[in-house]
């Protein structure tokens, strides 16, 4: 027998068998209480304004108006639809990291419907045709990196990153050419003198059927995802590839419908973007929410209901730094850096929800006999 | 001709900027860890590199060239590899997903470096883009301008020093990593890393190294965009950015292995290029959609490598096995 005992380290990691809700609410909320306090310290020390004017600021940048909330609302109803699209595709561990250019795409094939056939055909025609044809676009353009994945297992991560580019230079072909010599491509209605494409108010309000769509779908993928066959066989195709070729799943079929679905929810994102949101495509639309999204649905865990939370929060926390900023004066980019702070926070707090720290005291008093019995044992 | 030498002297310059990200994604991906937060880092290196300069400049009549030096390059290797560490403490000790937060420190490193440049210059009082000249002079300093060998000189003596140590760095990053046993440690990591934590290989320790390592050699990246490429103007375009993605294809694209790096990251600077040549060395005209499809090519070509590669399937060009998995050491 060895006399030489091993001492049980300090603190030990260990895997929750399942997620405690206390701890996870716990968690989750310290997280966000650190990052809006060293956010605010960043405000602050960087624009040189008093606690007061920041705080002021800060939180009443979404909701002091009317537009304002408006504007609020519309930037977290779009986060939100993007990251609904890229639920389903990360619930099955398909890495689509091109939801920048799926919007592009679809987008792009709204604008172009728009361009050419919108004085040729009636609006309760050209509608459908622009939404359909955004759909089907951006569903292929998620649907090739897919396909190559099934069929010769090309990493989906990379591939997708890399549509994204071909999908700016593609929008950039065809702006650059619909501009000619002008510096930029304005509205589309702007060259035709008509608004027929757009899609009118709802409700009263501008982007009402923006955020309708974007309600809708995290309903309809909540039921898609938790109470229908097509979300079961994501979720067994996600969590083990050999279950669920056992349990007789066509994994291929799962993953390239799944992609396909993945992506048209984002296309739809690109066709409000064009016809309700902002009446114009470029390089740019849809700017960083293509992959802010991504960390929305991974931070939601692909729950809709978490996703609306962390949509909602993230926007309130961008609209409050940028008005903090223009309070200052200062460059825009503060408002991703604040945003990213909550990101690494509550990126950080997920490993407290999922593992346990058992400090060594503490093992002795509950898990000691147990241990022990397993160390005689051996 | 003359033309066709301006091509690959771009190429030279750019590439460099691509190789340096690129030398530092392939050190982290061979442990294991696919860092998607490159173009976040190359800005954060760029911007930290710049500040050095620019502030030591402002601060004093005289700088002294060594210092300016030592602070500019200094600064964009310890804050690139501060980006890494939060990367490396948020996935290897916090165990968070890589992808997700690889693109958090992207946009974070982004929008640290944009607003700290748009910071600078108001501090400054700097109307539009502020330029760290000096600095600049030290970068791009070069032999011909010396020696002044004509055609030859141009093509092979023109660059700045960051040119040569980008060449320098691969070759020793393949000796490091097929001779030395820290990197075949550390490759074993990146294939499996519960094998090599039983082989009695620190894991936590080597990830931690290669990541924030890798991460201060994508700073280089970004000080070699603004002082090389840029003469020390601070810009606030996208450039460094879609940069830091073409080093992150090009780790593929040269199957993990550091000498390709050297050819890829030329011949990926050279297509990246070739949009503004093509019409002279052709002497045709070229209209703004082409320009814009020929921009398209790395990216394409990059797509083209994944996908044979993965359809060849030689184990040699394969990524490596645990890439983007969190190790967690009680888990089977």
């Amino acid at each position: 027998m060895n006399k030489k005992t091993v001492k049980e380290p300090f603190v030990r990691i260990v895997k929750r068998p399942y997620a405690d809700l206390k701890v996870t609410v716990i968690a989750n909320a310290a997280a966000v209480v650190l990052a809006l306090l060293l956010s605010l310290l960043l405000l602050m020390a960087v624009s040189g304004l008093g606690p007061d004017k920041v705080l002021g600021a800060f939180f009443s940048a979404s909701v002091s108006t009317g537009n304002r909330l408006l504007a609020f609302l519309q930037d977290a109803a779009l986060l939100l639809l993007i990251a609904i699209g890229l639920a389903p595709a990360f619930k099955m561990h398909f890495w689509n990291i091109g939801a920048q250019g799926q919007i592009l795409m679809g987008g792009l094939m709204t604008a172009i419907c728009m361009y050419y056939i919108k004085d040729a055909v009636p609006a309760a025609v050209l509608i459908p045709v622009m939404l359909i044809s955004a759909l089907l676009i951006s569903g292929v353009w998620c649907l090739i990196p897919a396909f190559f994945k099934v069929r010769f297992g090309a990493n989906e991560t990379l591939f997708t990153l890399m549509l994204n580019y071909v999908a700016i230079q593609i929008v950039m072909c065809f702006t650059d050419t619909w501009k000619g010599t002008k510096s930029a491509f304005g509205v589309i209605d702007r060259f035709t003198g008509s608004a027929n494409g757009y899609l009118g108010r709802l409700f009263g309000i501008d982007i009402g059927w923006t955020l309708l769509i974007s309600m809708l779908l995290t309903v309809l993928m909540f039921i898609y995802l938790s109470r229908t066959k097509h979300g079961y066989e994501i979720a067994v195709v996600g969590e083990s590839l050999n279950t669920a070729r056992y349990a007789g799943i066509n994994d291929r079929k799962v993953i390239l419908r799944t992609a396909f679905i993945s992506g048209a929810i984002c296309g739809l994102a690109g066709f409000l973007y064009v016809s309700n949101v902002s009446h114009t495509i470029s390089a740019a639309t849809g700017g960083n929410f293509g992959f802010t999204a991504i960390i929305v649905a991974w931070l939601g865990a692909f729950n809709p209901a978490v996703m609306t939370v962390i949509s909602l929060l993230l926007t309130f926390v961008s609209k409050g730094a940028g008005d903090v900023r223009n309070l200052a004066g200062l460059d825009s980019s503060i408002c991703d850096v604040v945003v990213c702070i909550f990101l690494f926070f509550i990126l950080g707090c997920t490993f407290f929800t999922r593992y346990q720290l058992v400090f060594r005291h503490k093992a002795d008093k509950e898990g000691g006999s147990e241990l022990k019995a397993k160390e005689a044992g051996v | 001709m003359s033309a066709f030498f301006g091509l690959i002297q771009s190429a030279i310059v750019y590439g460099t900027i691509i190789m340096f990200g690129a030398l530092g994604e392939t050190l982290t991906e061979k442990g294991g860890h696919l860092n998607l937060g490159v173009p976040g880092l190359v800005v954060m290196g760029g911007f930290a590199g710049f500040a050095a300069g620019f502030v030591y400049e402002k601060s004093t009549d005289s700088p002294s060239m060594f210092l300016l030096l030592l602070f500019s390059f200094l600064a964009a290797l310890v804050f690139s590899a501060l980006g890494g560490l939060i990367y490396c403490f948020l996935t290897v000790t916090l165990k968070a997903n890589q992808n997700v937060t690889g693109l958090a420190l992207t946009s974070f490193g982004v929008g640290v470096g944009l607003f700290g440049g748009a910071y600078l210059s108001k501090l400054y009082g700097v109307a539009g883009s502020a330029k760290a000249a000096v600095t600049g002079t030290l970068y791009t300093a070069n032999l011909n301008s010396v020696l002044g060998w004509g055609i030859p000189g141009d093509l092979l003596l023109s660059y700045g020093f960051l040119t040569y140590l980008a060449v320098v760095l691969a070759v020793v990053m393949h000796l490091f990593l097929n001779k030395t046993r820290y990197g075949l440690n550390l490759k074993a990591i990146g294939e499996n890393p519960a094998t090599a934590d039983a082989a009695g290989i620190n894991v936590d320790k080597y990830k931690y190294l290669s990541t924030c390592i890798g991460a201060a050699i994508c700073g280089l990246s970004g000080l070699c965009y603004v002082f090389q490429y840029g003469s020390g103007n601070w810009s606030t375009n996208n450039n460094m950015q879609a940069l830091g993605w073409l080093a992150v294809a090009l780790v593929i694209f040269s199957t993990w292995k550091p000498l390709n790096v050297i050819w890829g990251s030329y011949l990926f600077a050279l297509l990246y290029w070739l949009y503004n040549y093509i019409g002279t060395i052709f002497e045709i005209k070229l209209t703004q959609i082409w320009t814009d499809i020929l921009q398209m090519i790395p990216y394409v070509v990059t797509i083209i490598v994944l996908v044979v590669a993965s359809v060849r399937e030689k184990r040699e060009s394969q990524p490596p096995s645990s890439l983007g998995l969190s190790y967690f050491r009680e888990e089977r």
